[in-house]
């Protein structure tokens, strides 16, 4: 048989947006020695804030030991990878709303990046903003009690 | 058999007209949005006859604030969005159900069509802790700035909310290969006049032609694992804390005095 395949053709070209967030999930608990983790979950059901988005992910600050989770972002793109569409925890895109972002703010409190490049930037601002310290904070600390 | 009261006091310092309803009713729960004071204020207010209560902090979600006739370890936030704190009420010798409480987006920002579409969201949230707890023995409350009838609380996807406890009680409902679970909604009972108490929890008028006047925005649902438990006959839209009204003479919410929303009172057997 034929193999009418092209060349190469099983290697991405892209990153996909999702490994960058595992990547961050995972780092979250080598931080807190896994006291505070964080988890990357798929939706079954679609997003209305973006249509046609082929890919959910819930982005979840956990605290094992406290059997606590928080949504800290959706994040959801298409088949293409880019765009990605994001939607954080209104507190954060209130805070991403006051930073001067170079970032396209959509409808639905979501943000639209084209780019790998546009991509890390907000996610850093979004994991750095004041609301995710504060709750990872809040959650090493509880942990710590429980 | 625990008691919960539901309160949208409207940024106002109520203080001790929740204290006052929390003793005349035997309150176990508050749960208060657009609660703007300090939650050590609001404590001693309702511990100035008696200490009973105590804080039950949320992690990640401010939009709502709660109190417990216990502590609050029985009471502890699982899951959490910034406009959702899922309790587990696990006290000792009785069933644990799980408690989720919701401040919705509000009409003045956001259309219909937006709030049906966010009600998925809490749909898979609360559905999310329930798979966390194992269970679905779940009662949703709030301001879900939406009435009974709107798409979001009925729509499966969304709430799949319910007026009948005989369509609840069937679980579920499988639509295009996906299964989406029930919840009893008994708020349709307390719709208009047919009751001694106020027609909605909330009043607004306006000069268009499609106006409902009273809106019952605060609600609770129920899964049907839990409708056997909840006391139908307690159900209640407050109009006073026993010795102040909260309305005015003409029946509506009296927003000087107390908020723009009536309080939610209900009761549940575990």
């Amino acid at each position: 048989m034929t193999d009418l395949w092209p060349e190469g053709i099983a290697e991405p070209v892209t990153t996909s947006p999702v490994r960058f967030i595992r990547e961050q999930a995972a780092l979250l608990g080598q931080k807190t020695g896994n006291t505070v983790t964080a988890k990357v979950s798929r939706s079954e059901e679609g997003a209305y804030w973006q249509s046609g988005a082929a890919f959910i992910y819930r982005f979840y600050i956990i605290a094992p030991t406290l059997d606590y989770r928080f949504q800290l972002f959706q994040l959801a793109f298409p088949i293409e990878m880019y765009p990605v569409t994001i939607k954080p925890d209104d507190d954060i895109m209130e805070e991403l709303n006051n930073a001067n972002l170079n970032t396209e703010f959509g409808p639905y409190g979501t943000i639209r990046v084209d780019s790998e490049e546009q991509l890390i930037p907000l996610l850093a601002s979004i994991l750095g903003s004041a609301k995710s310290r504060k709750i990872v904070q809040s959650l090493v600390a509880q942990s710590k009690e429980a | 058999m625990p008691s919960f009261l539901f309160w949208n006091i409207n940024r106002k310092p109520l203080e001790s007209l929740i204290g006052r309803i929390a003793r005349r009713h035997d309150v176990d729960v508050i749960m208060l949005v657009e609660s703007v004071s300090d939650p050590a204020v609001i404590l001693q207010e309702l511990n100035s006859q008696e200490t009973t209560y105590h804080y039950a902090p949320s992690i990640g979600c401010e939009k709502v604030v709660l109190f417990a006739r216990f502590s609050s370890d029985f009471l502890r936030p699982i899951l959490e969005t910034n406009r959702l704190t899922v309790r587990h009420l696990n006290l000792p010798g009785v069933t644990d159900i799980l408690l989720a409480v919701t401040h919705f987006p509000s009409k003045l920002h956001w259309s219909d069509t937006s709030q049906m579409m966010e009600c998925v969201e809490l749909s898979n949230s609360i559905r999310v802790a329930e798979s966390q707890v194992g269970h679905s023995r779940t009662v949703l409350v709030g301001d879900l700035n939406m009435n009974p009838f709107e798409g979001g609380v009925v729509s499966a996807n969304g709430l799949h909310g319910v007026a009948s406890r005989a369509i609840a009680q069937k679980k579920s409902r499988i639509i295009q290969s996906r299964e989406y679970p029930f919840f009893y909604n008994p708020m349709w009972v307390l719709f208009g006049d047919g009751t001694r108490r106020p027609p909605g929890t909330y009043y607004y008028s306006s000069s268009e032609h499609c106006v409902y006047f009273w809106n019952l925005f605060d609600q609770v649902l129920l899964r049907p694992d839990l409708i056997h438990r909840f006391e139908m006959d307690a159900l209640d839209i407050l109009k006073s804390d026993g010795d102040k009204s909260f309305l005015t003479e003409d029946g509506l919410p009296d927003v000087a005095m107390a908020s723009d929303h009536l309080p939610l009172f209900f009761r549940i057997s575990l």
